[in-house]
């Protein structure tokens, strides 16, 4: 009975039993991983504005308040993205012949919205209200990050269901003084466990973790 | 209303802002469809963001406003408080402070908002085959009106249609002045003057009779439906329904008629007669009344001989007629808006005789209240003659309803100048000018209530296309062309207002009515000779032998007005449980003799007119007569089929308001109906319980039969929040679909269309589903509003495999469409089967205008998903962070359900079982509650309260 | 099909397992004929519609897929229907294959030797169809995946409380624990094709798939034990697979599902269809491709009293649903039954009662067990009957349950057809495809009966 295989193929033939399996995992694991970053998760990515608007300039330089700007953010669901008007309030003083605001200005006296880019993208499905967030003391640097940091603004928090969960589930290590929700560099002072504590007991901070919290 | 911080008090002069800014966010999202945030199916979000230039004071992007206004049908207006998201109109609900609405709203009001982004629309300006821009119309009519100024309107002829504006009635008086020689028509398709007349005999003046059900022991509805017709119908339920619920102080309701209606269904006793017959026996109760009171009665009517009538019919009238004697001072009796001049006699008479302080007599608020179909008849025949240099048209189509022999369209064709006013793109064909006609949410106006309250419109938008209104177009006739219908309606309430004009004007805007304008009622006398002589002669000449046929108005279209919208075609009839369709309704014994059955087609001849209807055998109809509902027979677009057959061509021309005497013969064509509900009968089952009052004890044993607490294997939930609940009291509901409507409109509920309903697939999230009972005990009608009633232990949820249908911590039943992957197992494992399927993209089939009508707090269900009532949970959580923002708790009543909120009757209930004296929580505890299908174990969380019936033991 | 050479005079009592005088070298020969021979005219004039009919199979999936499940019939009430009848009918089917080969082996049934093969291969290609529907019948077959349980970035799970999650598993592992028991099988074959194989490339590609099987002693007792094993593995699937389906209904609240009747009245089922469905296939393989000598009329007598005694199980089934109900006495659950016997499903109901009950009592008669033609056309109606029991099961339960006002009619559409009959073709081409390329009957098995049976007579 004569050899049909070359002797080197029963290795192949080996190898192929064990690593086919070993392969198909990496392959899965790989996706799974994939799901996870930033490149998926679209973060990470600075958002090219029609304007250059530099938030670190605004906010850290000028120590413009978020809500100078982003108006109904403690009293809305939506934070607001500030009319032109806004801009033009300072801006009609100062800078008013920038060539870098000619779009502000045109849109002002045009009556035509500046087509600012959205930055964060949460699904149509997905219902977030930032005023009982920032009213139940979680600052916005929690799911914005540094903004006074950014020249363009980019999204830090992966937006995934777990990330949301994750506060919504154990709210206490994400909780502020509501006088300090726009404080970018906010630091808990003396015992913050007990301080948390303190607070979730003052907004009445209980975890949410209902379906129809979020998705109706 | 949704939102607890805003009642229309708050915002009343924005909608002077955000007008134009809805304008402009309009095209907006008609351009970038869905720029404003409408949740598409499943979408990523668009990445791009139009924020305002100028943010108008007292707007929060996102969060809705609430404006006052109101909406006119055919003569009638009811207040309505509407939502605007970001400047588009979404939501209709009753206006609490208007007399006509008391916080409710019907189907008609609610689908109106569809009617305002319906495609079909006119857009533009047509004369002819070209188009005309809105200042060059106004300068066309001008030219056209300084023409007539010479001959001082002479073949100047107006078409008015129905209407109760005091602000119109100055302008004709002014059009009149301007153009003394001009005439004035009105046309309406169904005649609603009978009343009117009647009164003209027996009071010597036109008075409407305005019933107070809270006052009266007695109600007698004399081919009176008037839970679903009338500009009242929505207090009267109201006020009737407060009397149904507890045992002590029950009125009791009887109805005489022809095709069963709301009333007859919620009737304690029914009586079914053909036409003629009904006009006999109307006659016979004044008759038997008046003999019964013997001296205490008008003379006249004593001597008045009771026409003969069949044994059982002439039992009803004897035992009704003692009731009402039994109980005079406390009686009403309404008869129909259409009813047959007897009828309308006989409930004059009675009310005249018994009714006491149950009945007022109010002046009629319409400007031509008797106009009918009668009336095209001289304008046809000046048109014919050539008379008619110029026709202004503000009337419903009457090409669409005037009987064939007419020729109403070739007529008016031959009229040189003919301007009408059309909302629909294919109306008015025989006009060379076609002006878009604004919808009431974009329109300035005056209107009065049934009892005379002004009632103020204002626009929610600045009009979508390039439309007018009434009165913009009369002002183009008058001295003033063009005048912003805003001032008109300010300034003519500047006098009254003063001394402070402007902020009183604000006030009645929020408001939406203008308070202390309601007419006084008349103290009139009888004129009882006249009375009883008409009352002897007035009958209907004996009906020839055949069919007495009815062409009645719609329950949902009307007399075809809303023949285009969606949300009321889509909706089931609720006795018939048709949609998209309208069928010749027969009695079962004459269906019988014709050797009829449901779906086959028969042919209707009347006289040499002959139309193929299929025919629907229902049940309780009289026999001996037929019934067809008018408004149909029209497609959506031209060249699609006709969604039902159309009744019109089958009108006497002579006597339009009267029944016709048809032969029906049967043919060897069927036709499928699309019934919601196909079968009637409840199968003995305990679905829908009722009882009579006098079999209290008994029906409260059989109620506590189905309140059982079956054991469950899992540990125990400790519900420690809000619990929420529904109670649903059957006593109250009368089946009028107010809260399906409602519902489809607050949940971005789909439309399938006629195909997909005969396949099974319609998407109603609640049903008001109608038995046949054979149970001798209660009602042999059973109305049966049905969602889903959120189990405690929901069979639904252990089935789904991926958890997309889950409990919350409040006992919320939830479905999380986005999860769902569609093995539709959870529909199959519910008993009550009120969960819904999108077998195709139902949602993004919707033209890009109607989906600006969606409710942006609600996400659009893509295909393949399961969906079903989620209690509203939108509203709880906008009240929920209203209510923590506010660091307070939810209260009983904060939260309330769009079902709830449109019911006229309020037999819907929503609250939280975790308010013990809570309005829910109270009904929960009621000894009439049970639990549908409790036996299963599923802890339902909806309730049910049986119905109460309050029989005459005579009977 | 004319009556073999081979063929017994009936009534036969007792015919050979093997028949003729057979040599190691005449089966050999005999079995791996069919893989050598060029397909001849009857085949290709079934695989052609058959593969044709794989088209339109395929055509329907594209169309439920791009537009939606109301392509079917489907409505509210009757949100299941052709696609969970087709998916628990092809699933049944696949239980006589490891019925066959793995529990007959444990029982040391002889006969089962020429026929296992065959039997796997119809479980293979029955459970593949059968899988294809769960997944078509979603309403987003795109989230299949949202089944199975991994860490995803939602932090949610399946929920394990759903028979629908049971059945992932049940049926995978069935399916993968079956391909293996076949593939096991057939290796010596393999390297036996191998061995004979006229071309270079055939030679390679058997070559690849024996695995480099050699037949040495110390191979054939390892593969003996191997095989024992897996036949150990398999044996408790058979139950458990169609029980677990048997859950999708029996757990629901569904008057006519909510049966604690069902797991075993399932499995006796699925059984009766898989054994029908083996003599369909079986009767004409065996006269098309000659090999009467080594699957006999002792084969399919055997067949046939299985059937018989399924045929009593399902019938027991039947009668204890109908009957447990009516005593029961529970309204709801007493109209469902009644339904299904005076309703508008009535005729599907006799249909099934007929088929699955009446029709393999003819099996009485030896004359008619050794009948081939006789056994076919029954076989076929089992499958019919099988097929309506399912429909009944799924239809009539749903379409008038507790609400009356939902009650509706259900009717299948052109695509629930196109589905049914194209993975029918799918099935047959699979089929056929395997006779082409693979011993249908284990040559080394039977080479072994041979020798057995002729130490036995010695």
């Amino acid at each position: 009975m004569h050899v049909h295989f070359p002797r080197w193929s029963t290795a192949l033939a080996r190898s192929a039993v064990y690593g086919g399996p070993v392969v198909l995992a990496a392959c899965l694991a790989a996706l799974m991983v994939y799901v996870r970053t930033p490149d998926f998760e679209e973060s990470q990515d600075p958002v090219i504005q029609p304007v250059q608007f530099d938030h670190r300039h605004h906010v850290a330089d000028d120590h413009i308040d978020c809500r100078f700007c982003h108006q109904t953010v403690d009293r809305a669901a939506s934070a607001g993205y500030p009319a032109t008007e806004v801009c033009m309030g300072c801006h009609s003083q100062v800078w008013n012949g920038a060539p870098i605001l000619a779009q502000v200005r045109e849109s002002y006296f045009t009556d035509k919205s500046v087509p600012w880019k959205r930055v964060h993208r949460l699904p149509q499905f997905v219902y977030f209200n930032h005023a009982i967030h920032v009213n139940k003391g979680v600052g916005c640097v929690e799911c914005h990050g540094r903004v006074d940091r950014m020249p363009l603004v980019e999204q830090v928090a992966p937006l995934t269901m777990s990330w949301c969960l994750g506060c919504h589930r154990h709210p206490l290590g994400h909780l502020r003084p509501k006088a300090e929700v726009t404080d970018m560099a906010w630091r808990p002072k003396g015992d913050a466990a007990a301080e948390q504590k303190a607070l979730a007991a003052r907004y009445q901070v209980h975890t949410r973790v209902d379906c129809t919290t979020c998705h109706r | 209303m949704p939102c607890a911080c805003t009642h229309p008090q708050d915002d009343a002069l924005v909608p002077l802002r955000v007008g134009p800014l809805s304008r402009r966010r309009f095209l907006q999202v008609l351009g970038a469809a869905g720029v404003a945030g409408l949740p598409g199916c499943f979408r990523p979000p668009p990445d791009e963001v139009a924020p305002y230039v100028h943010l108008p004071e007292a707007l929060t992007p996102g969060d809705p406003l609430h404006f006052a206004t109101a909406l006119c049908f055919d003569g009638a207006v009811t207040g309505v408080v509407v939502t605007s998201s970001d400047g588009r109109p979404t939501k209709i609900e009753g206006n609490p402070s208007h007399p006509d609405s008391l916080g409710a709203a019907g189907i008609w009001e609610q689908a109106a908002l569809l009617d305002l982004y319906d495609p079909g629309r006119l857009q533009t300006i047509h004369r002819g085959p070209g188009a005309l821009s809105r200042a060059g119309l106004i300068a066309h009519l001008r030219a056209q009106a300084l023409r007539h100024d010479a001959d001082q309107g002479q073949g100047l002829h107006l078409l008015m249609g129905p209407s109760t504006s005091p602000l119109l009635a100055r302008m004709i008086d002014r059009f009149r002045a301007r153009f003394p020689r001009a005439t004035v028509h009105a046309y309406r398709p169904v005649d609603r003057g009978a009343g009117l007349r009647a009164s003209r005999i027996g009071l010597g003046q036109p008075l409407r009779t305005r019933a107070h059900l809270d006052r009266a022991r007695v109600v007698l509805a004399l081919d009176a439906d008037f839970f679903a017709f009338g500009p009242d119908r929505l207090r009267l339920a109201r006020e009737w329904a407060g009397r149904r619920t507890d045992a002590a102080h029950m009125n009791r309701l009887y109805a005489l008629e022809t095709e069963l209606g709301l009333v007859g269904a919620m009737a304690d006793h029914r009586a079914a007669a053909k036409p003629s017959a009904l006009e006999a026996a109307s006659v016979g109760l004044v008759a038997e009344v008046a003999r019964a009171l013997g001296d205490a009665g008008p003379a006249p009517l004593r001597t008045l001989t009771a026409p003969r009538l069949a044994p059982e019919l002439a039992h009803f009238v004897d035992a009704v007629a003692r009731d009402l004697v039994a109980h005079r001072g406390q009686v009403a009796v309404l008869a129909g808006e259409g009813s047959a001049p007897a009828v309308q006699l006989a409930a004059l008479a009675l009310n005249g005789m018994l009714a006491g302080e149950a009945v007022d007599l109010l002046p009629s608020v319409e400007l031509w209240p008797e106009a009918g179909p009668d009336d095209l008849r001289p304008l046809l025949q000046a048109a014919a003659d050539g008379a008619v240099q110029t026709l202004i048209c503000a009337a419903p189509d009457p090409a669409l309803s005037a009987p064939p022999e007419l020729e109403a369209a070739r007529h008016l064709a031959q009229i040189p100048e003919r301007v009408a006013l059309c909302a629909q793109r294919h109306a008015f064909a025989w006009a060379n000018v076609r002006v878009p006609r604004s919808h009431d949410l974009e329109s300035w106006g005056e209107a009065r209530a049934s009892d005379g309250t002004v009632t103020l419109l204002q626009p929610l938008l600045m009009p979508l296309y390039e439309s007018l209104t009434e009165l913009e177009l009369l002002s183009a006739w008058v001295d003033d062309p063009g005048r912003p219908a805003r001032a008109m309606v300010e300034t003519s309430w500047h006098q009254a207002f003063a001394p402070r004009p402007l902020e009183r004007f604000r006030e009645a805007l929020q408001r939406g009515v203008v308070p202390d304008t309601a007419h006084a009622p008349v103290a009139a006398r009888f004129h009882w000779e006249a009375l009883g002589h008409a009352l002897a002669t007035s009958r209907s000449p004996a009906a020839a032998p055949g069919l007495e046929l009815r062409l009645a108005e719609d329950r949902k279209l009307r007399a075809g007005e809303q023949a285009m919208n969606p949300w009321l075609q889509e909706c089931p009839d609720p006795i018939t449980q048709l949609a998209w369709d309208n069928a010749l309704l027969l009695g079962p014994a004459t269906a019988q003799a014709l050797h009829l059955e449901t779906g086959q087609v028969a042919q209707v001849a009347v006289g040499a007119r002959t139309l193929e209807a299929p025919v629907s055998i229902a049940p309780l109809h009289a026999e001996g007569a037929a019934t067809l509902h008018l408004g149909y027979g029209r497609p959506l677009d031209p060249g699609e089929d006709p969604i039902g057959v159309d009744g019109y061509i089958l009108r006497d021309a002579a006597a339009p308001a009267r029944p016709v005497t048809a032969t029906v013969r049967a043919t060897s064509a069927t036709r499928a109906l699309a019934f919601i509900q196909i079968e009637s009968s409840d199968q003995a089952r305990p679905i829908s319980l009722g009882f009579d009052a006098a079999q209290l004890a008994q029906g409260l044993h059989l109620t506590a039969a189905h309140r059982p607490t079956p054991a469950r294997l899992y540990p125990e939930v400790a519900y420690t929040g809000y619990r929420w609940a529904l109670a649903v009291d059957l006593s109250r509901c009368t089946g009028c679909q107010a809260c399906v409507v409602a519902c489809r409109a607050e949940n971005n509920v789909a439309i399938v269309g006629r195909d997909q309903v005969m396949k099974g697939r319609e998407m109603h999230w609640l049903r008001v589903d109608r038995y046949f009972s054979a149970d001798p005990l209660g009602p042999a009608v059973r109305f049966h509003p049905l969602a889903c009633v959120h189990c405690e232990n929901a069979p639904c949820e252990y089935v789904c495999p991926v958890n997309a249908t889950v409990h919350s911590s409040e006992g919320l039943n939830e479905m999380v469409y986005n999860r769902c992957v569609g093995t539709r197992y959870c529909s199959n494992n519910c008993p009550y089967k009120v969960r819904r399927f999108n077998f195709f993209d139902y949602g993004d089939e919707r033209a890009p205008t109607v989906q600006l009508a969606t409710n942006p707090d609600v996400t659009v269900r893509s295909r393949g998903v399961m969906e079903k009532c989620s209690y509203c949970v939108q509203r709880i959580e906008r009240v929920r962070v209203a209510r923590e923002l506010a660091g307070q708790p939810i209260a009983d009543g904060d939260v309330v359900t769009a079902c709830q909120q449109a019911c006229p009757t309020q037999a819907l209930t929503f609250g939280s079982l975790s308010h013990p004296d809570g309005r829910v929580s109270r009904l929960h505890a009621d000894p009439r509650r049970y639990d549908l299908l409790g036996e299963l174990g599923t802890r339902p969380r909806t309730a049910y309260l049986a119905r109460l019936t309050h029989r005459n033991p005579a009977l | 099909m004319p009556a073999p050479e081979h063929a017994t005079p009936a009534p036969y009592v007792d015919a050979p397992l093997i028949a003729g005088a057979q040599t190691d070298a005449s089966l050999h020969a005999a079995l791996l004929r069919p893989v050598w021979e060029k397909p001849d005219r009857r085949w290709w004039m079934l695989f052609a519609p058959a593969s044709a009919g794989t088209l339109l199979f395929l055509y329907c999936v594209f169309l439920t897929v791009t537009k939606g499940i109301g392509e079917w019939g489907n409505h509210i009430p009757v949100a299941w229907a052709f696609g969970i009848v087709n998916f628990v009918w092809w699933i049944g089917i696949g239980h006589a294959g490891t019925l066959i080969s793995a529990i007959l082996l444990l029982f040391l049934q002889q006969w089962r030797t020429s026929v296992n093969r065959i039997a796997e291969a119809m479980t293979i290609f029955a459970v593949a169809c059968a899988g294809m529907f769960p997944i078509l019948h979603l309403g987003r077959p795109w989230f299949a995946y949202w089944l199975l349980p991994y860490p995803d970035t939602m932090t949610v799970w399946p929920q394990f409380k759903s028979p629908l999650t049971w059945d992932i598993f049940a049926v995978s592992t069935y399916l993968t624990v079956s391909i293996i028991f076949w593939y096991v099988g057939m290796i010596p074959d393999l390297a036996a094709l191998r061995d004979s194989s006229p071309t270079k490339l055939q030679r390679a590609v058997y070559g690849v798939l024996s695995l480099g099987w050699r037949g040495s002693t110390h191979a054939w007792r390892q593969y003996q034990i191997a095989y024992l094993l897996l036949a150990g593995l398999a044996t408790p699937l058979v139950l458990s697979v169609h029980t677990i389906v048997s859950f999708d209904f029996a757990v629901s609240v569904l008057p006519g599902w909510h049966e604690t009747i069902f797991p075993p009245y399932f499995v006796a089922g699925a059984l009766h269809s898989g054994i029908a469905m083996v003599l369909t296939l079986v009767i004409p393989v065996r006269w098309a491709l000659r090999l009467e000598p080594v699957i006999t009329t002792r084969h399919l007598d055997a067949l046939a009293k299985l059937s018989i005694c399924m045929s009593w199980l399902v019938g027991y089934g039947y009668a204890m649903e109908h009957f447990v109900n009516r005593y029961g006495g529970d309204p709801y659950d007493v109209h469902v039954y009644a339904a299904r016997v005076t309703g508008h499903y009535a005729l599907i109901w006799a249909v099934m009662v007929g088929c699955n009950v009446v029709v393999p009592q003819i099996f009485w008669s030896a004359k008619l067990r050794a009948n081939p033609w006789v056994l076919w056309i029954a076989a076929a109606l089992i499958n019919v009957g099988m097929w309506s029991e399912r429909f009944i099961i799924v239809v009539t339960s749903l379409y008038q349950d507790f609400i009356p006002s939902h009650w509706r009619i259900y009717a299948p559409t052109r695509v629930d057809l196109g589905l049914l009959f194209g993975s029918m073709c799918l099935f047959t081409s699979m089929f056929l495809l395997f006779l082409r390329y693979l011993p249908p009957v284990p040559v080394s098995d039977v080479k072994e009966l041979h020798h057995e049976l002729t130490q036995e007579a010695a």
